[in-house]
């Protein structure tokens, strides 16, 4: 019985030994401080070198530098419609218009919601104007400052003010009323070039 | 996806590197899914402007012949589409209607209706004022034209082969069209036109070269505005 006993605790010992003493762990770490500041020193293949995949993540960068150069773009015409907001979709044969513009403000909307250069005016139905109003009173407060600011900018760049312009991006189903409303709001905050973005497919 | 290998040439078990193949394989799943959810958009830009007639020629200048046409766009309770299109000249600051060339009676089923026999009659009708204008510019005397025609009328003189001028003046200067909605009874309402409307409009009247596209104010709106 005590023979069993003892190869018992032989065996506990083996499959669990009992933890470094303070010492021993002392000399471990200084064992491990000396191999790490000696690696770079060492033969080539004890070093645990990090190996970076670099064709996988060329790929990669690949296709996404294609997906940012087809997204991107710096001319504020092309700047994309907000999610809720479907544009009119044209079948294009020439380009309409190439030129791009200083001082572009955008005006997205739909039946239910305004916005100016992603700056929400209008945010539900009810606050939308009614179908006598000749133009939208909070989106015209707005305009005003913003052709303030687009006029300053013009003169500091020596840029033709009669260049800066506004962009509509209304959805397809937009009322006739309130695209009216939003053309006038913007030339009586002082817009003489007014625009409407549609879509052209192309590919 | 690759091992490093130990000068015995071995797979080295000591090998610490960054593994991409699992991030690559996650991008491959998301950058469809990214590039079918963003709207790639070619956009296009159309011109608009409210409607604001007023004759801006000298006194003792004649102006060259203005044409302007009116079109009126409503829709019936079942979606088809009203598209009155009407020809106007502006003689001696006052408009005198000439004729109409869609009645307002008609309905179409979709804008492919209208393309069709808007284009034909838009053709012709830039056809009729190129040619009068290019009478006028050879008829009058120089010294009553107008300053802006004067200047086109020498330059036409002096680029006999630049044919696209002509084109392009009459285009921006002397053909314009004013685009309205209007309720007619109970059935065919001015309210139901949408942008899509005014954009398929839009597009047709370009294409033949009428560059000049004024929305005016529906008629509910309080007069003096």
């Amino acid at each position: 019985m005590p023979k069993d006993i003892d190869s018992i605790g032989e065996s506990i010992s083996k499959w669990f030994p009992k933890p470094p003493t303070k010492r021993k762990m002392m000399f471990r770490k200084s064992i491990s401080s000396l191999k790490s500041s000696n690696s770079s020193k060492g033969p080539k293949s004890d070093r645990e070198t990090p190996v970076l995949q670099l064709t996988s993540l060329i790929d990669m960068f690949t296709i996404i530098l294609i997906f940012l150069l087809l997204n991107f773009s710096t001319d504020p015409n092309q700047s994309p419609p907000p999610m809720d907001v479907n544009l009119p979709t044209i079948i294009s044969e020439e380009e309409i218009e190439e030129k791009t513009h200083v001082g572009v403000n955008v005006v997205a909307a739909n039946n239910y919601s305004i916005t100016l250069d992603q700056t929400s005016i209008i945010e539900s139905a009810e606050e939308m104007p009614v179908k006598t109003d000749t133009f939208v009173a909070p989106l015209l407060e707005k305009l005003r400052e913003t052709y303030e600011i687009a006029i300053q900018t013009a003169e500091l760049n020596q840029i033709d003010p009669d260049s800066i312009k506004v962009i509509i991006q209304a959805d397809s189903l937009t009322s006739y009323n309130l695209i009216t409303q939003i053309v006038n709001t913007c030339t009586m905050a002082g817009y003489k070039k007014v625009s409407v973005m549609v879509l052209a497919p192309k590919f | 996806m690759s091992f490093a290998v130990s000068k015995a040439g071995r797979r080295s078990h000591k090998q610490r590197g960054v593994d991409v193949t699992t991030v690559l394989n996650l991008f491959m799943i998301l950058i469809p899914a990214l590039l079918t959810s963003f709207q790639i958009v070619q956009t296009s830009i159309l011109n608009l402007e409210l409607a604001g007639l007023g004759a801006v020629e000298g006194e003792n200048y004649i102006p060259a012949p203005t044409y302007f046409m009116t079109t009126i766009l409503a829709r019936t309770k079942d979606g088809r589409i009203v598209c009155e299109f009407s020809r106007y000249r502006y003689v001696g600051g006052e408009s005198i209607a000439v004729d109409t060339m869609i009645e307002k009676s008609r309905y179409f089923d979709g804008w492919g209706e209208i393309d069709t026999l808007l284009t034909l009659k838009l053709d012709s009708l830039f056809f009729e004022a190129k040619k009068e204008v290019k009478s006028f510019l050879d008829t009058t005397p120089e010294e009553l034209i107008a300053p802006n025609w004067r200047e086109i009328k020498n330059f036409i003189a002096q680029n006999p082969a630049e044919t696209e001028v002509m084109d392009s003046v009459i285009s921006r200067l002397n053909l314009f069209i004013l685009i309205s909605v209007d309720s007619i009874g109970e059935a065919v309402s001015g309210e139901s036109v949408n942008l899509n409307d005014l954009v398929s409009f839009m597009k047709i009247s370009q294409k033949c070269g009428f560059q000049n596209n004024y929305l005016q104010p529906p008629p509910w709106w309080p007069t003096g505005s």
